[in-house]
């Protein structure tokens, strides 16, 4: 199986299959990404194609100098941030998000884990969205994406040193937001 | 150790970024401190706590939808300002066309429309010929009334300067 850089080569070469096969790989990490940055799951997909789309027209500058995913998750921030900054502000990101919701399926029934786990997902997002920007972004990629202290400081272009510090004090402030429901438990690892 | 300086070690020790000095630090600690101990379960807890938020499904034409736009933006680009100009390029001209015959038309009637050419002529003329006229015979009067306090004028000098006044 080829590298990502191997891919993006290709790409930057005008293969246009290989791109196709970077998207196919990478996609679903970066809408979640998106939703989980916005709370808007109807606009994460087209955020992500815009980001795929700034990826594809800077493929002929491209340089293989950092791992491609860093690359990928630097623009899908930037799209994130530069959306959420032109959200109007009294916009109710949960109500739009509730119609097409993981609860929206009335076939199944609703059941206390599900109420809970979206209840959560609310608590979870606020808190997130109450923590400085580099913080919110280091836990993001640390937790949901799985990504290395060292590859997020290439990502916000910092220390390694400066990444911990992010990650441990979001960490604390989200315990401290937190705090009710990490007590109340549930059934999701809690 | 205080209290405040032991949660940052709790914290490493849930991310598992923590020496086992600090390790025994922080075991000491919680086993004495009941509200530490707390803060330690809820340190666990959080990290599995933010899984609560669940992946969504993207959809699967993500790729094809991808492609299309693209050809879109292309398309968009290749046929851009020329595909504009050409499409609008005879409405432009008889656009251009009428303007030319409105503004000339407008320019028309406002310096020939009706009794523009006698107010702008004519009567100026005749107001000019008279002011002229009046100006030329008070100019005469004037000289003439002047020209009275030295007597009847002599014609008679011949070419050596002689004759003149009486």
């Amino acid at each position: 199986m080829q590298s990502d850089i191997e891919l993006m080569l290709r790409t930057k070469d005008g293969d246009d299959g290989a791109f196709s096969e970077l998207m196919k790989r990478h996609y679903k990490g970066v809408v979640n990404y998106i939703y989980r940055f916005t709370n808007m799951r109807d606009n994460s997909e087209d955020l992500a194609q815009e980001v795929f789309f700034r990826v594809y027209r800077s493929a002929k500058n491209y340089r293989p100098e950092a791992k491609f995913s860093t690359w990928l998750y630097k623009i899908a921030t930037n799209v994130s941030l530069t959306h959420l900054k032109g959200r109007p502000k009294n916009l109710s990101l949960d109500e739009i998000e509730e119609t097409k919701g993981d609860i929206e399926d009335r076939r199944v029934q609703i059941s206390d884990d599900i109420i809970y786990r979206k209840e959560m997902k609310e608590h979870i997002f606020k808190a997130l969205e109450s923590l400085p920007e580099r913080e919110k972004v280091a836990i993001m990629l640390c937790k949901y994406e799985g990504f290395s202290y060292e590859e997020v400081s290439e990502v916000l272009e910092c220390t390694v040193g400066a990444v911990k510090a992010y990650v441990y004090r979001g960490r604390m402030k989200l315990i401290d937001i937190l705090e009710s429901h990490l007590a109340q438990g549930g059934g999701y690892g809690m | 150790m205080e209290c405040r300086s032991i949660k940052e070690l709790i914290v490493r020790y849930s991310s598992g970024d923590i020496e086992e000095t600090e390790k025994v630090l922080v075991d000491e600690h919680i086993r004495g401190c009941s509200r530490c101990e707390q803060y330690f379960l809820h340190s666990e807890k959080l990290w599995d706590a933010l899984d609560a938020w669940k992946e969504i499904e993207p959809g699967r034409e993500f790729v094809a939808k991808f492609w299309n736009k693209v050809s879109a933006q292309e398309d968009k680009a290749r046929t851009g300002f020329f595909g504009w100009l050409k499409g609008f390029r005879p409405k432009l001209a008889v656009s251009g066309a009428l303007a030319t015959v409105f503004i000339v038309g407008m320019f028309t009637f406002a310096l020939l429309g009706p009794g523009k050419l006698d107010g702008v002529f004519r009567s100026t003329d005749e107001k000019d010929e008279i002011i002229l006229i009046e100006l030329d015979r008070a100019t005469n009067t004037e000289t003439s009334e002047l020209l009275a306090i030295y007597g009847p004028w002599d014609n008679s000098f011949d070419v050596n300067g002689n004759g003149g006044m009486n």
